[in-house]
This record gives C-alpha cells, sequence and structure tokens, in this order.
C-alpha cells in the first residue's frame, strides 16, 4: 500500500490536473516547432560556413550551427517530457524533473552563446564609431 | 482574511529538486540579462541609423523581439526561484513559470512564422524581378 508521509510532502507521487495539462502541453507543441527550426537553422548555418572564405569563419560558422542543433534537441527532449506529463499518469514529477535538466541545458548553452553575442557586438559596433570618427576627422 | 485552511496542500519539491531549478533559474536570468542588453543594442544601432530600409528595420524588431523574450524569461526566472525561496505554493509558481515559457516560444515561434513569411516574400520579389 503507498502511504504518503505528510512530513515528506516532496516524496509523494504529484499529478498534475487538466488545466495545468493544457499548459505543459502548449508549452511543449511550441517548444517543439522551435527545437525543429532552431536545429534546421544550424545544419544550415554549418553548411553555409563551409563555403567560408577564412579557416576561422569555417570554425566559428560549425561552432554556432553545432551549438543551435544541441539546442534544437535539447528543446525537443524537454518537449516530449512535457508531453509525457499530459499523456502518461504516474510519473508526471520524473518527467517534469527530466524536462526542466534539458531547459537547464539549452539556458546555460544560450548564455554562454548570447553573451559572447553581445561582446562581439559591442566590439563591432565600438570599431564601426571609431571609423565614423576617424573618417570624420580625415574630411576636417 | 480568508481562511485558507480547507484548500488542498500543494505538492512540495524536495530539496534536489529546488537545486535543480535553482539551475534553470540562474540560465534563464543570465539569458534574459544577455538577450535584453543584445535587443537594446539592436535597437539603439538601428535608430541613429536614420535609415529606414528593410534590413534596418528587420534590425530594430529583432531587438523588440529580443527585448520582450528576456522580459519573460525574466519573470519565468523570478516564479522559479520562488519555488525555492517559498513554501505552500510551489505547484502554483511552477504553473506561473510553465505559462511565461510558453510565452517565451510562442513569440518565438510567431517570429520565426513571420521570418519564413519575409523569406518566401524576398525569393518571390528576387524572381519576378530577375524575370521581368
Amino acid at each position: 500500500m503507498n502511504v504518503i508521509d505528510p512530513n515528506h510532502p516532496s516524496r509523494a507521487e504529484h499529478e498534475f490536473d487538466g488545466q495545468q495539462n493544457e499548459i505543459f502541453k502548449g508549452l511543449g507543441g511550441s517548444m517543439t516547432v522551435v527545437g525543429v527550426f532552431i536545429a534546421v537553422l544550424g545544419v544550415l548555418n554549418a553548411l553555409y560556413s563551409l563555403k567560408a572564405g577564412s579557416t576561422l569563419g569555417v570554425i566559428l560558422g560549425l561552432g554556432v550551427g553545432a551549438s543551435m542543433l544541441l539546442t534544437g534537441v535539447w528543446l525537443l527532449s524537454a518537449a516530449t517530457r512535457f508531453r509525457d506529463i499530459v499523456n502518461t499518469q504516474g510519473n508526471d514529477l520524473a518527467h517534469l524533473m527530466a524536462a526542466i535538466a534539458r531547459l537547464t541545458n539549452v539556458y546555460v548553452l544560450q548564455a554562454w552563446m548570447i553573451s559572447i553575442s553581445v561582446v562581439i557586438t559591442l566590439i563591432r559596433v565600438g570599431y564601426a564609431i571609431y571609423e565614423a570618427t576617424q573618417h570624420k576627422a580625415y574630411l576636417y | 482574511m480568508a481562511d485558507d485552511a480547507s484548500a488542498p496542500a500543494q505538492h512540495e519539491f524536495s530539496a534536489e529538486h529546488n537545486r535543480t531549478f535553482g539551475k534553470l533559474a540562474t540560465g534563464m536570468t543570465i539569458t534574459a540579462i544577455a538577450m535584453a542588453v543584445l535587443g537594446v543594442i539592436y535597437i539603439v544601432v538601428g535608430a541613429i541609423s536614420f535609415a529606414m530600409n528593410p534590413p534596418v528595420l528587420l534590425g530594430i524588431a529583432r531587438g523588440v523581439v529580443f527585448v520582450l523574450i528576456a522580459l519573460f524569461l525574466a519573470s519565468g526566472a523570478k516564479s522559479i526561484r520562488h519555488i525555492i525561496t517559498t513554501e505552500g505554493s510551489d505547484v502554483t509558481n511552477l504553473m506561473a513559470a510553465m505559462r511565461k515559457l510558453r510565452a517565451v516560444y510562442a513569440l518565438q515561434l510567431w517570429s520565426f512564422a513571420l521570418l519564413c513569411l519575409l523569406a518566401v516574400l524576398a525569393v518571390f520579389l528576387f524572381f519576378r524581378g530577375a524575370l521581368g
């Protein structure tokens, strides 16, 4: 017999209700489409980078493509787990925590990639401003 | 104050679960900050270029989408942190975070759909120009 200990409520298996399942269903659906799109873009980005003129361009393009593909795969995996919450019974918490773990991977990778993008963008903007001021000084 | 004793007790996540939620909240917060900074840069660069051509407008639109996603992510991360720092309303906080995440992915989905539409339009205009 399953005895639920009130002092350790986390040990009891929680089952999400219909309204909560609708939210997981919606989240899983959007996540699947976004995951497929990002994965496809990642592959295209990697293939396109092979045409780059420099070795650095190829390496950067392949790196960005691989990280996008990885993000897409993790998103698809998380979406599957969110759908499992809706479609199965008796294991909602395990599915939820598995989805959360995959989402954590996505956001840790995105945090790194977008932070690097911020640094590169700031350098490019700074360089453009420097170029513009130099050009202005030359004109005067 | 209303007596809430009749309401069923919500599931309380364990310390191990809270650690997993903590990692997610940290990742989401850093991503939100970086996205907001990038979004603001795109908007400012677009605005000070004083041009109204499609690439500049797309840059500004991308910046606005980034800022919106960043706001939803930061709000979702806050709800996830509440799971860890509060007791008695873990499921409510979890579902609030899931709703915000759903908004993030719905926004991304519509942005991608719009991008696809613009790409198809660009291809159509290119071929019409080439043939005509």
